[in-house]
């Protein structure tokens, strides 16, 4: 539309721009024709400059009419009497068209020059864009996406072979659908179909097409289109090689994880097997068992059903924790609620020990998974409780730290050497003295710790030999939350 | 005769009960400790027939860190770990008379 009204206002301004010139030296008899001419010239050189061809021709025979008629003799006629004249007329069209044509082709070559220029910065931004994208899935919804911005096109669609996907941005287009980018696949080759300004190139891997491109909107040029499907297909190529590498990670990883597993098991299952193997062969063998006796080992049994019970539920959650299986429910939490509720779980177990609470801001809130925030206070109360004589208080305190609230629950117990603080936090890890704990799995603090990390927060603990050990973590707080999903 | 004493060495608690349980229903007297540093501690102030002590225990304790006592003291290892079999079997291998 804005095309159509452009081009007659050019060809009326070439118009103007000779009739201005013939009106002023057609006035004015002081001038010589050669200046006239050159004048003419002058102006279509121009023209074509900034116009393009087509004006300038239609300015060189406006102005080659307009010489021959008011200046070339006979005057006020379009007949010429003397010969010389007539060559100086066809030499006046001759050089302004040559020119025109001259003046229009370096114009040209300029304006693709810089429209080169713009798409291998287009691209260089792109293939930046492209390098830094997590993984393939993340990759494969940005293409599009970086497609429409960058190259400023209306919409573009790629299109994976092996997935049978197309991942789309911008306007919906029925132009970009599932056939065309399939037969530009199987073509191995770019089309560029400029009057619908649709473009389609194949994802080049070297020999191999990994798919298929498609742009809708300002035509990119073939050499663009040819480097964005290698681009493309590189950047996809890598983004599956870095998740191979990670899944073998993975895997090894967990071949590891799972022969610790099987060790610890081995240990903190027998033991109570044994115990309960022991306390039954008692009971079935001749010996004088009083009653007292005999109700002794029924009730070490029983204790031992419970434990083993208990490192089954605990492993099963570990295994579920690391898988990822388990879905947070965040809700805006009063730590002072959680904190309470944790007492009230482990009110039997602590007994009359004296509990201090320490809470500055009575009204502070977290974004938390109510069940699990309250499991991760339980273990460590019930930790400081194992690990401190009963006389001694355990602190539990929370403050504000940033976008997040720091819990922190201190014993007075023997503390935790140096080397091992490290390492307490680790699945199946067994310390020098922990065996020496009357009940629990060792599996408190790594399940403690993947909850709190599941909320994104962090768990260490702090310890002076002989004054006490300080288990602190941190939760999101409910401003904290979009930042810390 | 007096009661026999056997001093159990565990530090598993409930293996503690179920030896001191089943012993003790057999007729002997029991002394008890929870580590290797704690059975050395008990042997100089008691003097018991036989010492039942878990090989696998942090401290001193298992069959490498028998307590050295002058005195005749019989000394039976046994692995709390194991299976009963296992168990058995070795806590008879490596019974050695003091």
């Amino acid at each position: 539309m804005k095309k159509a009204l452009i081009t007659p206002a050019r060809y009326t301004a070439a118009l103007a721009a000779v009739s201005l010139i013939t009106l002023f030296y057609f006035h004015s008899h002081r001038f010589n024709v050669t200046t006239v001419a050159f004048t003419y010239l002058l102006a279509i050189l121009g023209v074509s400059t900034i116009w393009g061809l087509g004006v300038s021709i239609f300015m060189s025979l406006a102005a080659t009419l307009a010489y021959n008629y008011f200046f070339l003799p006979p005057i006020g006629t379009l007949t010429i009497a003397d010969p010389q004249n007539w060559v100086a007329l066809f030499t006046f069209l001759t050089t302004s068209v040559l020119a025109s044509d001259l003046a229009t082709r370096a114009r040209n070559q300029a304006a693709e020059a810089n429209r080169r220029r713009r798409e291998v910065e287009r691209l260089y931004k792109f293939s930046q864009r492209l390098l830094s994208a997590g993984n393939p899935i993340e990759l494969l919804n940005a293409i599009p996406r970086q497609m429409v911005e960058i190259f400023e096109v209306g919409a573009a669609a790629l299109f994976l072979s092996d997935k049978q996907k197309i991942y789309r941005s911008g306007m919906n287009l029925p132009q970009l659908d599932a056939e065309f980018l399939k037969a530009t696949v199987a073509r191995e080759d770019i089309e560029i179909d400029a009057e619908r300004s649709l473009c389609f190139a194949p994802l080049r891997l070297g020999t191999r097409i990994l798919g298929s491109l498609g742009i809708s909107g300002p035509v990119l040029s073939r050499q663009s289109l040819e480097a964005l499907g290698s681009l493309i297909a590189v950047a996809i190529e890598r983004a599956h090689a870095i998740e191979m590498v990670g899944k073998t990670e993975a895997a090894r990883e967990g071949e590891r994880l799972k022969s610790a597993l099987l060790d610890a098991i081995a240990h903190d299952f027998r033991t109570p097997l044994t115990s309960m193997k022991a306390s039954v062969t008692s009971l079935l063998s001749p010996a004088n068992l009083d009653q007292e006796q005999r109700i002794e080992l029924l009730s070490i049994i029983n204790e031992e059903c419970d434990r083993l019970n208990r490192l089954v539920g605990e492993a099963a959650e570990m295994a579920r924790l690391e898988a990822g299986e388990v879905k947070l429910q965040a809700e805006t939490l009063r730590v002072m609620d959680l904190i309470t509720a944790a007492l009230e779980v482990c009110k039997g177990v602590l007994g009359a020990r004296p509990i201090r609470i320490n809470l500055k801001n009575p009204d502070l809130q977290v974004r938390a998974d109510a069940a699990r925030a309250r499991e991760v206070l339980v273990h460590l109360i019930e930790n400081a409780n194992l690990y401190s004589s009963a006389d001694t208080p355990i602190t539990i305190s929370a403050e504000e730290n940033d976008d997040f609230v720091i819990f922190s629950v201190a014993d007075h117990g023997p503390g935790i050497e140096e080397a091992e603080l490290g390492l307490i936090f680790d699945k199946f890890y067994r310390g020098a003295n922990q065996r020496y704990r009357v009940q629990g799995t060792g599996m408190g603090l790594p399940i403690a710790k993947a909850i709190v990390e599941a909320h994104g927060g962090t768990i260490s603990a702090i310890s002076q030999l002989g004054q006490g050990s300080v288990f602190s973590f941190s939760l999101p707080i409910l401003k904290g939350a979009t930042a810390h999903p | 005769m007096s009661t026999p004493t056997i001093l159990v060495v565990d530090d598993e608690p409930q293996i503690r009960r179920v030896m001191r349980t089943t012993l003790s229903s057999n007729g002997y007297a029991v002394i008890e400790a929870k580590s290797g540093e704690e059975a050395l501690e008990l042997l100089r102030k008691e003097h018991p027939e036989l010492v039942l002590l878990d090989v696998n225990m942090p401290g001193i304790g298992g069959a490498g860190n028998v307590p050295r006592d002058p005195r005749p003291i019989r000394c039976c290892h046994y692995h709390a770990d194991c299976p009963q079999h296992r168990a058995r079997q070795g806590a008879r291998s490596r019974c050695r008379r003091g």
